[in-house]
């Protein structure tokens, strides 16, 4: 458990009847890029909603830089928790009724305790980085999916978080505006060593700039590996055939 | 038709209209703030301050005004709470108008997609900032219709205190016409300041609709 940003053990979570996550016992550490695959329904975004507690588990451990949470951990602590962990949804979420910069700085100015013109400024040089400085003053509504999502990737960095929860990010934009989301992801794990977990559909992508991948299905990690040694030496049918599939 | 009678009366009428003016505001006001309480508690708080908000509601949306005012005014009395007609008065509105108020709210904050509180809390933020600058925000454009509505109608209600004596419009007119024996032309007047109130509300709405249809559009 030392040394992991992220530390799940034997995690159990049921919705009703159903079991969604059985037993899934995983670290992060800080400089992973942790891809995370799998068929539909195999429990991969309620992993990434639990490790932030946006859903509570039913059973086992889930720590956040050494901190234990679970449904008995207090709002404030809870909270301050959060700040650590960075999350990116497949419904982007920006909010609409403030600006693109607003969307950004409103956490740093809240919590952080930023000026205006501090948060201004770190929120400028973010969205440098994801290469719509131009974009600062507009609403979210008049922005395009995939510059909605470089903005929401912005407000997660904005946090200056330890690691960034990454919940299907492309899977509700068309292909050609994937492709500038998944550009700026792989910018901040190769050149900002931006400790990620990335659920996805993307295999090329996962491919390229995951340095784990893990394969889930029916609610259990199935395999857990170097994304080298995943993709090259794959002996497991199930994840030939998906891997064939995508 | 004697309008020149009513002319002499018109300043009781004008201050009385000011005295519904500030029964209604001061209704408004406290209804809104407990309304927006009650219906943050109700989805915020659990089975218990929900179902009491539900009970609160059922209560007072299903008993006439007229009633409620009776209560507060001859009852609470006998339990040792006198209160002056005018307090009485506005509390009985502003406790009648929370009910729908509540109710306005609680069915636009539940507009706001929870992916927008869910973003709130990944980012750490508290439940405060969440609700003043996100939530709420957002839930105030589909509550402004039927908000205006309801303060219409408290507006109109305020005519109902007259029957404890409150000096408002309704009360003020029925004594100007039961010694002048004008009642058409009274009433009339009476008639046209209510809906220079009234006016005031369904023109800040038409102001507001206009001011949040301008700032979607709007690209700085």
């Amino acid at each position: 458990m030392t040394g992991s940003l992220i530390h799940l053990h034997n995690v159990q979570k049921k919705f009703g009847h159903t079991t969604v996550l059985d037993g899934i016992s995983l670290d992060v550490r800080a400089g992973d890029v942790m891809a995370v695959i799998g068929p539909s329904g195999s429990g991969k975004s309620t992993l990434l909603r639990i490790v932030n507690q946006l859903e509570q588990h039913d059973a086992g451990l889930v720590a956040i830089n050494g901190e234990k949470i679970d449904a008995a951990t207090p709002r404030r602590q809870l909270a301050r928790i959060r700040t650590q962990v960075g999350m990116v949804f497949q419904g982007f979420h920006l909010w609409p009724n403030m600006s693109v910069l607003d969307n950004i700085t409103l956490a740093p100015r809240t919590i952080r305790g930023l000026s205006r013109e501090q948060a201004d400024a770190q929120a400028e040089q973010l969205l440098a980085r994801v290469g719509l400085s131009a974009q600062r003053d507009r609403r979210p509504e008049n922005l395009s999916g995939g510059q909605k999502q470089r903005v929401a990737i912005a407000r997660a960095l904005a946090m200056e978080p330890l690691a960034i929860l990454f919940d299907e990010p492309t899977s509700a934009l068309d292909p050609h505006l994937s492709n500038e989301v998944l550009e700026v992801m792989a910018d901040l794990a190769t050149t900002a060593g931006v400790t990620m977990m990335v659920v996805t559909h993307e295999i090329g992508f996962a491919r390229r700039i995951a340095n784990r991948t893990v394969y889930m299905q029916g609610g259990r990690i199935v395999q857990d590996a170097p994304t080298d040694t995943f993709f090259e030496h794959q002996q497991d049918p199930d994840i030939l055939k998906f891997l064939s599939h995508t | 038709m004697n309008w020149a009678l009513v002319w002499n009366y018109l300043p009781y009428l004008l201050h009385a209209a000011g005295m519904t003016l500030l029964i209604s505001a001061m209704a408004i006001a406290g209804g809104t703030v407990l309304g927006l309480v009650l219906a943050l508690a109700r989805s915020e708080l659990g089975r218990w301050a929900g179902f009491t908000v539900a009970a609160y509601t059922w209560l007072v949306r299903g008993t006439p005004l007229l009633l409620q005012i009776f209560v507060v005014y001859y009852w609470l009395p006998g339990l040792g709470i006198r209160l002056a007609a005018f307090p009485a008065g506005v509390m009985v509105l502003a406790l009648n108008a929370t009910a729908y108020y509540a109710d306005i709210f609680r069915s636009a904050l539940q507009t706001v997609p929870p992916g927008q509180i869910e973003a709130a809390l990944a980012v750490g933020l508290p439940w405060l900032p969440t609700m003043r600058r996100i939530v709420i925000p957002q839930a105030f454009v589909p509550a402004l219709p039927p908000y205006i509505g309801q303060s219409i109608t408290v507006v109109k209600n305020t005519s109902l205190v007259s029957v404890i004596s409150v000096q408002e419009l309704m009360f003020t007119s029925e004594s100007i016409y039961s010694s002048t024996y004008r009642v058409v032309e009274t009433i009339g007047v009476a008639g046209v300041l209510y809906l220079g109130i009234t006016s005031i509300l369904q023109v800040f709405q038409i102001w507001m609709e206009h001011r949040i249809h301008a700032s979607k559009t709007r690209v700085r």
